[in-house]
C-alpha cells in the first residue's frame, strides 16, 4: 500500500493502518532497532512503541516522507532504550546516586545546546550531500542505520576492509570539513 | 564536543538520505559484466564450441594436404600398374587421367544392366569407360578416330611389363566382349596386391574390367574388339623405325 493511503487509514483512525504500515516496514523498522540495540527482544519492544508513538503522532502530524518518520521514531526509542540499558548494567551505587541528582540539576538539553545540536545537523547535511552516493550509502547506513561493517559488505558487494577504509578516509574528510565550518 | 553530539545531529539529517537509503535492495553495487571472471569463462567457452563446430563440420579430407596425399595415391597406383622399379620417376608423378571415374562407372553399371539384348548391335563407344595408351609420361585416351603417338624406348612409367601399355576399362554387354591381338598380349594387374597376371594375344571380358595389352618388341600389331565374333573396334599400333616411336589410332 502507499504511504499516503496508510497515512489516511491513520487519519482515519483505522486499526488496519498499523498493520499496514507494520507490514510494509516492520523489517526495516526491526533492523534499525537491532543495529541500535543488538537484541531482538527489546527490538521488537521499541518497534511495538513507534507503532504506538506513531499511532499518537498522526494526526495531527501528517508526514512528507513516512518511511524517515518511522525511521526517526524507531530510532530515538531505540538510542533512548538503549542508554536505560547501559545505565541498568552499571547499576553501581555510585551510578544511582548520580541519576538521582541529576533530578536536582537543570536538564542539559538548554535552547543553546539544541540550537548547537541543530547547526551540527545542517552541517552533516552539507557534508553529506558532498559524497558520492557509495559513501554517502556507507555513511548513512553506517551512522545512522548503524548497520554492521558485514551487511554493509553484503548490501553493497564491496569487501568489507574496503568499506572500513572508505568510512575512515571519510570521518578524516568529515574532521576536516568540521574544522572548516569553525564547529569546533 | 565528542561523537556522542554528532550521533545525536546525526537524528536530525535530512529525510531524504533516511529514506534514500532505507532500502538497501537497490543499491548494491553492480560490477560491470566484463570486469567479472565469468565474462571471460564465457569467452573461453564461446572459443572452444567454435573451434569444435570448425572441427566437426569441415570434412577431414578436404584440406589442401589431404587433396595432395589422395592425388599422390592414386598416382603412385597408376605408376605401381606401370613399373614397381623406380621410385624416383614415380616422384615425377603420372596425373589422373580420368577424374570422373566413378561417375562414369556408375553410368557404365547402368548401360550395362539394359544392355542383356545386344549382340551385334553393342555400343562400344557408350560402354568404354576408356582406352589409355600410356604414351610416355603421361597416359592419353584413346578416341575414335584419334591417333596417338608413344615413344618406342621402354619407360618404366609407361608398363610394369617391359613394352607398351594400352588399358581397356570396358563394361562388355551381357553376352562378353573378345579382345583379339595379333601381337603382343594381354595381362591384368591387381591394383591391391600389385601381382600381374599375363594371358595370350586374347582376352574374353565378360564383366567391367581393367585390362592391359602389352607389346616388347617394336612391331606393328592389331588390336580387335569383337562382339559375338564381329569385330566392332579396331586398335592400329604403327611402328616408326625413324623416329623410334608408336602410333595408335582407334577405329
Amino acid at each position: 500500500m502507499e504511504d499516503e493511503k496508510i497515512i489516511d487509514l491513520f487519519f482515519k483512525r483505522s486499526e488496519n493502518a498499523i498493520t499496514e504500515l507494520s507490514q510494509k516496514y516492520g523489517q526495516l523498522c526491526m533492523t534499525v532497532s537491532v543495529n541500535i540495540l543488538g537484541n531482538t527482544e527489546d527490538a521488537e519492544e521499541c518497534v511495538n512503541d513507534s507503532y504506538l508513538g506513531i499511532w499518537n503522532a498522526i494526526p495531527p502530524h501528517k508526514p512528507d516522507n513516512l518511511t524517515a518518520f518511522l525511521c526517526r521514531i524507531v530510532r530515538n526509542l531505540s538510542l533512548k532504550r538503549c542508554s536505560h540499558n547501559s545505565a541498568e548494567k552499571r547499576k553501581s551505587n555510585y551510578g544511582v546516586c548520580i541519576d538521582e541528582l541529576d533530578e536536582c540539576l537543570p536538564s542539559e538539553n538548554t535552547v543553546e545546546s539544541e540550537l548547537e545540536l541543530n547547526e551540527l545537523s545542517g552541517t552533516l547535511d552539507n557534508f553529506i550531500s558532498q559524497l558520492d552516493k557509495t559513501n554517502r550509502f556507507l555513511f548513512v547506513r553506517r551512522y545512522w542505520f548503524m548497520d554492521s561493517y558485514e551487511s554493509l559488505s553484503k548490501a553493497t558487494g564491496i569487501k568489507e576492509q574496503a568499506i572500513r577504509t572508505r568510512l575512515s578516509r571519510i570521518r578524516s574528510n568529515l574532521k576536516k570539513f568540521l574544522a572548516e565550518q569553525g564547529v569546533f | 564536543m565528542n561523537g556522542k553530539d554528532i550521533m545525536k545531529a546525526m537524528s536530525n539529517i535530512d529525510d531524504k538520505y533516511i529514506s534514500e537509503f532505507a532500502d538497501t535492495s537497490n543499491f548494491r553495487k553492480k560490477t560491470k559484466f566484463y570486469l567479472m571472471p565469468r565474462f571471460y569463462g564465457s569467452i573461453a567457452a564461446l572459443f572452444v564450441i567454435g573451434i569444435s563446430i570448425i572441427f566437426i563440420v569441415t570434412p577431414k579430407n578436404n584440406s589442401p594436404a589431404d587433396i595432395i596425399q589422395q592425388e599422390n595415391k592414386t598416382t603412385v597406383s597408376e605408376i605401381s600398374q606401370n613399373d614397381s622399379s623406380s621410385a624416383t620417376d614415380k616422384n615425377n608423378s603420372v596425373k589422373p587421367f580420368n577424374p570422373t571415374y566413378q561417375n562414369e562407372t556408375k553410368n557404365a553399371n547402368n548401360i550395362a544392366d539394359t544392355a542383356e539384348n545386344f549382340n551385334n548391335g553393342y555400343d562400344l563407344e557408350e560402354n568404354i569407360f576408356s582406352i589409355k595408351v600410356y604414351a610416355a609420361e603421361t597416359p592419353s585416351e584413346l578416341n575414335l578416330n584419334e591417333t596417338v603417338q608413344i615413344k618406342g624406348d621402354f619407360n618404366p612409367i609407361m608398363s610394369s611389363s617391359r613394352g607398351l601399355g594400352i588399358e581397356f576399362e570396358i563394361t562388355p554387354p551381357s553376352n562378353g566382349l573378345t579382345l583379339q591381338a595379333d601381337s603382343g598380349n594381354f595381362l591384368t594387374w591387381d591394383k591391391d596386391s600389385g601381382a600381374v597376371t599375363n594371358y595370350s594375344s586374347e582376352y574374353f571380358i565378360t564383366e567391367k574390367s581393367n585390362i592391359f595389352w602389352t607389346t616388347k618388341s617394336p612391331e606393328n600389331a592389331v588390336i580387335k574388339i569383337l562382339s559375338k565374333n564381329s569385330v566392332i573396334s579396331v586398335i592400329n599400333i604403327s611402328y616408326d623405325e625413324d623416329t623410334n616411336t608408336f602410333s595408335a589410332q582407334r577405329t
